[in-house]
């Protein structure tokens, strides 16, 4: 059974919606492995200079770097409305997908979503053509209403693929093999494990770029002699 | 019984030879005895004459005029026939033996052989002499040879020796100047040479060498001592050798041996050196020991004798000699320090050999420096002389004039804890620990200003030490008491110079008081801290320390007027200082108590502040309070939007819940427990709503229900206030608050459930009395004990009670009004959700019934 894996943000507990959630995927084949970061909890809070307990963004913020920047993820989504004067789901996820861009976290390429249980009053803090524009540019993957949150991510789990990404598809097919060690055709990763070359696709670092051109020459090369070889 | 017979020694004529020429192998101690014996009979003068060493003929062998001769010439009482036959000529008799002191003197000889040293000296003698009484001369001749010859049974009595009385006019012929009284020894044909001629290479004579005078000279003035014997220049040695007048004034001033001998080598060196003299006073009942810089008094002491035994009349000086001191001794006497010697012994007057001579080390000081060699004196470093005057024969000489007999008196002042070294080692401490040597700087041309004085163009006014005046007395200062030395039960009377003890205190109570009015001034100004009064403090209470140490070491003795009268000042100094600690310790209190006022005044703004902030926070509760719990009833509006929200979210589970659990219902698939969890859980949701429907006809609700910072002590009581009685008419509540408080971010919503479901519990186990009992733990986390009086926890349950925490286990209470059995498990679930926690405490705690401990943390 494939696995969905799913990184929720909420102060809240929904242990029956997310319940929902799994049941719905299982029926599709899927099998749910959410991770919650509950920001009812303590940790992630602090006392302003008024003795105010509110959220602590840097505390959040390194937590999910640390526990999560090198984890794969379909979805992360967010509830909007923390009940916080200084933090929203929208500023988070808006820290998170820049960050996961920028450091090239593995959870870079997970889908966006926000989800509120009054979508009214949270669209009416985007009052300006500036925040307008934040969040177009930000690209955000969803906007889900509270009470449909199960129905709405389980179509976006399933959602098919709208183009092909020849890098994902090689980086999939090497880490399937991770610990294969490459030896031949290109040998600046000679001695590399396949999960090491697939690292360096993913990065977009020089090798990997190259590396990618050389299999796409390689391979037509050889689908050419074949050509060849069928004539015979 | 036979008959007895007698016999008796004989004295062999060659006695004469074994106690004259043989005994006494050295000319100069031979001339040395014949002085003595002038001295012993009292003269002022004694002549040591030499003539015809140059021209005489003591080849041939007849005496003759031009026969080299010495004559030994004194005006002491002379002797008569009767003093020459029964003193003179009556061998190993010496009145020195019976009668030590005679003419006011102490006498040097005591064997009664000295006059054989005219064998020594030459073969033939004309003794004459004559008292004043007399108008005589007796002339004794002695043929030394005469005695020399070997026939054993020739008895030394013997031999005739011829005499003969001469008058006045008679004597005048031997062409000898007359005396009136007195002895005078002619000896005649010199068995040494005492001058020889340098012949150039034809045999002619170049010069004569006097040498062996020049050291006769030097000798005899080693053997006077310079204090002692020839006190108001009543004795005086005088050399002559008419034939040497012109060799001798072309000699060197310390080199010339013609006139008197004068020992003044210590004369001057007392002003430019460090000394210690000590005598035994007081029939030797006493010592008195004066320390010496540079002419300075720097202490004496008067002390018991230790040794008086074996001591009684003895002057000890040392001196130690610096560089300069060395070329000052050059320049005055002509030698090396080092080529003159280290500390002579005299005895009565004169001088007892070899002690004290170069490589003579009699009192092993050499010995001793090689042990510890940066710290100790050596032979090179010291000059001086003990003096011993002995009538009761104390101090025995030997017989070959060599030395003193080493009895007990000699222990007693050369050994290690002796007399000698109490005195040397006192010395020694002051010079190296006080002076530190005395060094001169390493940097001037020492050679260059050695010549200098050697030459007589450097004074004392030009030398250059290492160390300044002050530093070195400072340090002698520190160390006066161990240079001293003294056991404190010996001393009878301590004095130490008066300036040396109050040259630190003026210095420092000029610096002091100039500090002090500093301080008196900074105070004023404000400009001084505590803890700089502390140093301040600290300093003077070393300060007061030291000066009381300092009298504490001289209240151990008793010191002369001028000493006492220094430590007056000493006293008053340190009576001045505690003066000072006494102002500066009333100014300490005094800044004390400023910045005691001044934390009193911050602290009452701090606390002020406080206050106003506490109020503003029981106000903003108050009002929250009202806004919860006392306004009236009114319908919803948009204030009530975070209501809504959390109604929204709260239903949002319930109806996911109940769908999931229908799917899981309708095919079967389910287990009882995950099930039961799951339904609690969505009971819960369905309390949270009910109340937040009772909130909402109550308050104008923020949206921060779920998250509101309130004191949760205030909370928990106000709320059972209100709806404790909802629960039932027949219960009642009691809150020991203990001033406790906890402010903390909560959600009041899920609190107010919590206290739900813990009263119902207790209704349902027929408590009638609930006791709420708080406590801060610390500012950050506070804890309730929530006791009754009922029932309390089922005994089977009681070894784990804990467990009724868990989903699956059930306590029905008497009255078999059945409970979900999930109470208690939510009550755990959403306390820890807040970080917070609940425990059974046991039964009978407070009340007869259960006791639950329920602990709240705070950020």
């Amino acid at each position: 059974m494939s696995i969905k894996k799913l990184l929720y943000i909420d102060d809240n507990k929904i242990p029956s919606q997310i319940d929902k959630l799994k049941r719905k995927l299982k029926k599709q084949g899927f099998e749910l492995d959410e991770t919650f970061i509950n920001l009812g909890d303590e940790k992630f809070k602090k006392r302003n200079e008024d003795d105010k307990v509110i959220l602590d963004k840097s505390k959040i913020h390194s937590f999910i770097k640390d526990e999560y920047s090198n984890e794969h993820f379909d979805i992360i989504a967010s509830d909007y409305d923390f009940k916080d004067s200084y933090l929203d789901g929208y500023t988070l996820l808006k820290k998170l997908k820049n960050d996961s861009q920028s450091q090239k976290y593995k959870f870079r390429k997970a889908k966006f979503c926000l989800y509120s249980a009054d979508q009214d009053q949270a669209i009416k803090k985007f009052d300006t053509p500036d925040k307008i524009r934040d969040l177009i540019r930000l690209k955000i993957d969803d906007f889900i209403k509270r009470e449909n949150i199960s129905e709405e991510l389980t179509r976006i789990f399933l959602a098919p693929e709208k183009s092909y990404l020849f890098k994902e598809h090689i980086t999939s097919y090497l880490e399937q093999y991770p610990d294969l060690i490459f030896n031949n055709v290109y040998p600046k990763f000679r001695g590399k494990k396949l999960s090491e070359i697939a690292n360096e696709i993913d990065k977009d670092l020089p090798n990997g770029i190259n590396f990618q051109k050389a299999l796409v020459e390689l391979t037509v090369a050889h689908l050419i002699n074949l050509n060849d070889f069928e004539k015979e | 019984m036979a008959e007895q017979n007698s016999l008796h020694f004989k004295t062999n004529v060659q006695l004469k030879s074994i106690i004259g020429k043989d005994l006494i192998n050295d000319d100069n101690i031979a001339i040395l005895e014949l002085v003595k014996n002038s001295f012993d009979a009292d003269a002022k003068q004694v002549f040591v004459k030499y003539l015809n060493l140059k021209t005489q003929n003591d080849l041939s062998a007849k005496i003759s005029n031009s026969t080299s001769r010495i004559i030994i010439q004194d005006d002491g009482i002379g002797m008569n026939l009767d003093d020459i036959k029964d003193k003179w000529l009556n061998i190993a008799f010496s009145q020195k033996k019976s009668n030590t002191k005679q003419h006011n003197r102490r006498m040097a000889g005591a064997k009664g052989v000295g006059r054989f040293s005219c064998d020594r000296l030459g073969e033939f003698l004309n003794l004459y002499a004559k008292k004043a009484d007399e108008n005589k001369y007796v002339k004794l001749f002695i043929d030394w040879k005469q005695f020399e010859i070997e026939d054993e049974k020739k008895e030394i009595q013997a031999v005739n020796l011829k005499y003969e009385e001469l008058t006045h006019e008679q004597f005048k012929k031997t062409g000898l100047e007359t005396f009136d009284h007195g002895v005078l020894l002619e000896i005649i044909k010199l068995r040494s040479s005492w001058v020889y001629p340098v012949k150039d290479k034809n045999g002619k004579i170049e010069k004569w060498n006097s040498d062996k005078l020049v050291e006769l000279k030097k000798y005899l003035e080693k053997l006077i001592n310079p204090n002692q014997a020839f006190e108001n220049d009543d004795f005086g040695i005088f050399i002559d050798a008419p034939e040497f007048i012109e060799e001798n004034n072309s000699k060197e001033k310390f080199e010339r041996f013609i006139g008197k001998v004068e020992n003044r080598i210590f004369e001057k060196l007392d002003f430019k050196t460090t000394s210690i003299e000590s005598k035994i006073i007081d029939g030797g009942g006493i010592i008195l020991t004066t320390l010496k810089d540079k002419g300075e008094t720097i202490f004496w002491v008067k002390e018991e004798n230790e040794y008086s035994d074996s001591l009684k009349d003895i002057t000890l000086n040392l001196y130690y000699l610096n560089p300069y001191a060395k070329a000052f001794f050059t320049r005055q006497t002509g030698v090396r320090s080092v080529d003159y010697g280290s500390v002579y012994l005299f005895l009565n007057g004169f001088r007892i050999p070899p002690y004290g001579e170069p490589e003579n080390d009699w009192l092993k000081l050499d010995q001793r420096k090689a042990q510890g060699y940066a710290r100790f004196f050596g032979t090179r470093d010291v000059v001086g002389t003990i003096e011993i005057n002995d009538n009761i024969g104390l101090f025995p000489i030997v017989t070959s004039r060599t030395g003193l007999v080493q009895n007990n008196s000699y222990q007693s002042l050369t050994e290690k804890d002796g007399f000698f070294f109490k005195q040397f080692k006192r010395l020694e401490k002051y010079v190296v620990d006080g002076l530190d040597w005395d060094r001169i700087p390493k940097n001037i041309d020492f050679q260059l200003i050695e010549s200098k004085i050697k030459s007589g163009e450097s004074k004392d006014e030009d030398l250059i030490f290492e160390e300044d005046e002050n530093s070195k007395q400072e340090r002698i200062y520190s160390t006066i008491h161990s240079i001293i030395s003294a056991k404190s039960k010996d001393v009878i009377e301590l004095y130490i110079n008066e300036h040396l003890i109050t040259r630190k205190i003026e210095e420092e109570r000029q610096n002091s008081e100039k500090e002090f009015s500093q301080l008196l001034e900074d105070f004023g100004k404000k400009k001084i801290d505590s803890d700089t009064l502390s140093r301040i403090l600290e300093k003077k209470a070393e300060e007061n320390k030291s000066l009381q140490k300092q009298l504490n070491e001289f209240s151990k003795y008793t010191t002369n007027e001028i000493t006492s009268k220094a430590l007056l000042e000493l006293q008053d100094y340190k009576e001045t200082i505690e003066k000072q600690s006494q102002i500066i310790l009333d100014l300490q209190q005094e800044l004390t108590d400023l910045k005691e006022k001044k934390e009193l005044a911050e602290n009452s703004v701090k606390s002020i502040k406080q206050q106003v902030k506490t109020y503003q926070k029981d106000l903003s509760l108050e009002k929250q309070k009202n806004q919860y719990l006392l306004a009236t009833r009114k319908t919803l509006s948009s204030d009530a939007d975070g209501l809504i929200h959390t109604i929204k979210i709260n239903n949002i589970e319930v109806r996911d819940g109940l769908e999931n659990i229908i799917e899981d219902l309708t095919e079967g698939s389910f287990e009882v427990q995950n099930l039961i969890e799951r339904l609690g859980f969505l009971k819960l949701n369905a309390e949270r709503s009910l109340k937040m429907a009772e909130f909402a006809t109550r308050a104008n609700l923020s949206e921060d229900i779920e998250k509101k910072d309130v004191d949760v002590v205030s909370y928990i009581k106000e709320y059972i206030d209100l709806y404790g009685k909802t629960f039932s008419d027949k219960v009642d509540f009691q809150f020991e608050l203990n001033n406790a408080t906890l402010n903390k971010n909560i959600s009041v919503l899920n609190l107010s459930i919590i206290l739900d479901n813990l009263i119902s519990n207790s209704i349902k186990w027929n408590a009638k009395n609930i006791l709420l009992t708080f406590h801060n733990i610390s500012e950050k986390q506070l804890d309730l004990v929530f006791s009754d009086d009922g029932l309390g926890l089922s005994n089977d349950l009681l070894d784990n009670p804990n467990c009724i925490f868990e989903l699956s286990i059930r306590n029905i209470p008497p009255s078999q009004e059945s409970g979900s059995g999930i109470g208690l498990f939510y009550t755990k679930d959403l306390l820890n959700e807040m970080n917070s926690d609940i425990t059974f405490l046991g039964n009978k705690i407070n009340y007869s019934g259960a006791s639950f401990k329920l602990t709240f943390e705070t950020i």
